[in-house]
């Protein structure tokens, strides 16, 4: 079942670069519709019992992707409705990329230019591994990623110059229950 | 290649269907104790259940989705309102006819799509290229089953299960059945007042089940694919792969009604507006045999001696006892005119006519 608000209700998974927006919009949906929004950082802390800076620091990036991967789980297993956002670096994973390919989900990539990204990122203060120059570390990561979210995603929906509530209407058009 | 199979694949087992590869589906010609004339038959008279659960199943949703659409396939979708269905072509731009389609419109933000068996997959990959973001273009294929429920007695039967029947022909309504929810839609490929249900995939053989079960009063049979062929022939409803292609344009098979030609964009526009106003080189036109000859799909046809096209379809009409085709006919051979066709080594003579061969029943 691909086309979720028919059966058991919708498992949304917001897919996207840092900055593109999946927190922002994740919040938005779930108080539009009710449904519970999983943050990626809140299912890693639940996996892991700290915060990603913590993992990253302690575990190093291999140990991080481990912990997403696991939050990604978590998120594929919680009873839907749900709403939930997955880490940047999930879709880097081939195993991942067919778990989402193949999930019992609606699986949304929030496209962004990297100008859109390294402008909501700011200087990194609050991402260290984009330090000393955010826009290019983001083009760096971005690279390669493109194809891999667009050949797992269901929907694309450009936030470029659009608002929180223009994406989630956009979503909730998609996602309106109906007869098919 | 491993052939896919329908929900009611058991059941066709079961009942010792003949069967065949329909656009990669093995799926059921006809049936023992039928064959084709009788449930041919059966729909003209009474009634018949037919499984075309291989018929593709697609969904474009998203703001927009009609918009999209409306600019993509060849009919003119603000022509219908929501709960109402349209036939619609999707053009390749050289004005060639990558599938035939229905479209069914739920709201400007959702849009469920019928194409063929064997061209789902490319329609799904055409229109997905093309959607800007914002529309999700979803493949449904083994989501839905299709029951096509044809014939006068077709609206008693779904009555029985409790069905609804009321609704104009080309409409489709939201229904549930047992506390399964489907689509009942008024739509068909036989030319009689009819349905084609849409159960959930899993809901499809006990729907088949209760439908044959309840119509057993009304003579009902469960039909094959050779029968829909001989059922939608009598009616010159087109088949994509025979009568309409990727190298017959719908100004050349006469389905120029499904084409919004007012609409500024739609895929194959500028090529079909430009071989309407050249005129076609080849039309399609209706055979009747004048004789005991029945037209075949590739046979010749001929004038004075002379080659003027080719049939596309051909068939025994059992309505009519006689044969009936379909043919691509060079733009000078008139209605009313006669013609042969070389029917293995002997020569046919048919009259060339505008179909229907059989009057429409639909409404």
């Amino acid at each position: 079942m691909r086309v979720p608000g028919v059966d058991a209700g919708p498992r949304v998974l917001l897919l996207g670069m840092m900055g593109a927006g999946k927190t922002t919009v994740g919040r938005e949906l779930s108080a539009r519709t009710g449904w519970p929004y999983l943050d990626n950082d809140e299912l890693v802390a639940l996996a892991y019992g700290r915060p990603t800076p913590d993992v990253l620091a302690e575990a190093g990036e291999t140990g991080l992707r481990a912990v997403e991967s696991a939050a990604l789980g978590a998120a594929l297993a919680a009873e839907p409705p749900i709403v939930a956002g997955v880490a940047g670096g999930v879709i880097d994973d081939p195993g991942d990329r067919e778990r989402l390919r193949s999930a019992d989900a609606f699986v949304v990539w929030l496209r962004a230019e990297i100008a859109t990204l390294a402008a909501r990122v700011g200087s990194g203060e609050d991402r260290p591994w984009l330090a000393p120059d955010p826009a290019t570390a983001l083009a760096t990561l971005y690279a390669g990623r493109a194809e891999h979210y667009a050949a797992v995603a269901d929907l694309v929906l450009d936030v470029d110059g659009r608002t929180p509530g223009e994406l989630v209407d956009q979503l909730l058009a998609v996602l309106a229950p109906g007869p098919f | 290649m491993t052939l896919l199979t329908s929900p009611l694949h058991d059941r066709h087992v079961a009942l010792g269907a003949k069967l065949a590869d329909f656009g990669g589906w093995e799926m059921p010609i006809e049936y023992p104790g039928g064959g084709v004339l009788k449930e041919h038959e059966a729909v003209r008279q009474r009634v018949g259940v037919f499984d075309v659960s291989h018929l593709g199943k697609a969904s474009v949703r998203g703001v927009g989705a009609k918009d999209f659409l409306n600019r993509c396939l060849s009919n003119d979708l603000d022509k219908i309102k929501p709960g109402q269905a349209q036939y619609t072509l999707c053009c390749d731009p050289s004005g060639g006819v990558v599938d035939d389609l229905i479209a069914y419109l739920h709201a400007d933000h959702a849009v469920f799509l019928i194409p063929n068996a064997a061209n789902t997959a490319e329609v799904v990959r055409r229109l997905a290229a093309a959607a800007p973001d914002g529309l999700a273009i979803v493949n449904q294929h083994r989501e839905y089953g299709v029951l096509a429920v044809q014939g006068p007695q077709s609206a008693e039967l779904l009555t029985r299960l409790g069905l609804p029947t009321g609704h104009d022909y080309m409409s489709w309504v939201d229904a549930q059945w047992e506390g399964r929810s489907g689509i009942v839609c008024r739509t068909g490929y036989t030319g009689e007042h009819g349905y084609e249900l849409l159960p959930r995939w899993d809901d499809a053989a006990p729907l088949w089940d209760a439908l044959l079960a309840a119509g057993e009063d009304l003579g009902v049979m469960a039909c094959g694919l050779g029968a829909r062929d001989t059922l939608r022939t009598e009616m010159g409803y087109p088949l994509h792969g025979q009568d309409l292609s990727l190298d017959i344009s719908p100004v050349q098979a006469r389905a120029g009604w499904a084409v919004g030609w007012a609409k500024e964009e739609f895929w194959g526009r500028d090529a079909l507006l430009a071989e309407k106003a050249a005129g076609p080189h080849r039309i399609l036109r209706g055979l009747e045999s004048l004789d005991r000859g029945i037209p075949r799909a590739h046979m010749s046809v001929l004038r004075d001696g002379a080659p003027v096209g080719e049939v596309t379809s051909g068939t025994f009409s059992p309505t009519k006892r006689v044969g009936i085709g379909l043919a691509l006919l060079a733009p000078e051979v008139a209605v009313g005119d006669e013609v042969t066709v070389d029917v293995r080594g002997r020569t046919s003579t048919m009259k060339v006519v505008t179909p229907p061969f059989v009057e429409a029943s639909t409404r």
